[in-house]
């Protein structure tokens, strides 16, 4: 008499573990690729470390899609990484100061005024522009440190 | 005693009252005594006190102390004095482009600058010297560092 085929080499409860293996491979390749914040815990917002056309048309193109996730621009080596960034009118911009010397970031443009005061290492600040255009946020602590900031509606 | 003819009497008299006069211009030019003045700068972008008080034409010794620690991060500040009149915030956003090897004065107004000081790291301490315009009025202090003057680090000498 014929055995029943079992079909593939795996019981019902063998297909069962290895569908539940591959969802955890799957979760802890998007965990390990998951935007991590200075200290390495995951982050939900946008974090941007490069000064590349890319990255900023990334933005773009993720504002055009109609997120609203906060920018986060990272003080580092006595410079803001990026330099550039476009962001929409009344998205919050967090900078975070991942040197380990004090700095600032300030923006005075007509009636716009901005001053983070004195920022420590590890501590971050945040600010939003309600106007669209073009502004420039600086450190008062080193002159060159500079961001373009373009606003659009 | 002393028997004097009219003569020698008038030209005595007008001797002591040239003598006098030139006694009275001699100290309506004096200058007036100096004064020491005390300005302390600090992390929030500030003068203390932002109001100092002088005679005119008095010459001012200006201490400006740094009230952050010497041994925490640095902060620099300067202290200008401007004349009566210029434009602040045109000279807040003409630092912007300042270099350091100017004191962060910048050429386009380098002739409004009555005294200024060298750059005060935290913790440390200055002093200018100078005399007080003759001119009473209110004369602006700011710091040229880049950026500190749009934050609002600025402060008046009243010259009375």
């Amino acid at each position: 008499m014929k055995t029943p085929s079992r079909g593939f080499p795996f019981t019902s409860r063998s297909h069962v573990s290895l569908v539940f293996t591959g969802f955890a491979v799957i979760a802890a390749f998007i965990l390990s690729t998951a935007p991590r914040t200075a200290n390495g815990s995951a982050s939900p917002y946008v974090v941007v470390r490069t000064d590349t056309q890319e990255s900023v048309t990334r933005q773009v193109t993720r504002l055009n899609t109609g997120e609203s996730a906060t920018v986060v621009v990272t003080q580092k080596e006595k410079a803001f990484l990026p330099t550039v960034i476009e962001i929409r009118v009344g998205q919050a911009v967090e900078i975070l100061n991942e040197d380990n010397t004090l700095h600032n970031a300030y923006c005075v443009s007509g009636d716009f005024k901005y001053n983070s005061g004195p920022q420590q290492p590890g501590t971050k600040s945040s600010l939003t522009f309600t106007t669209a255009g073009s502004y420039e946020v600086r450190c008062a602590i080193h002159p060159k440190m500079r961001l373009a900031v373009t606003v659009i509606p | 005693m002393f028997a004097l003819n009219k003569t020698t009497g008038v030209v005595l008299s007008a001797a002591i009252l040239a003598a006098i006069a030139l006694v009275a211009l001699g100290a309506a030019k004096l200058p007036p005594p100096a004064v020491e003045l005390d300005l302390a700068v600090n992390e929030r972008f500030e003068f203390m006190p932002a109001r100092l008080v002088c005679k005119a034409g008095a010459p001012v010794h200006l201490r400006v102390t740094h009230r952050m620690p010497a041994r925490g991060p640095d902060l620099p500040h300067t202290t200008v004095l401007l004349r009566r009149g210029t434009d602040v915030d045109g000279f807040g956003n003409a630092v912007l482009g300042a270099r350091a090897e100017d004191n962060y004065v910048p050429p386009a107004f380098r002739a409004q600058v009555l005294a200024a000081s060298s750059l005060v790291h935290s913790g440390g301490q200055v002093q200018v010297d100078f005399q007080a315009p003759s001119v009473p009025g209110d004369y602006p202090i700011v710091c040229s560092f880049p950026g500190h003057c749009l934050l609002g680090m600025k402060a008046v000498l009243v010259v009375e």
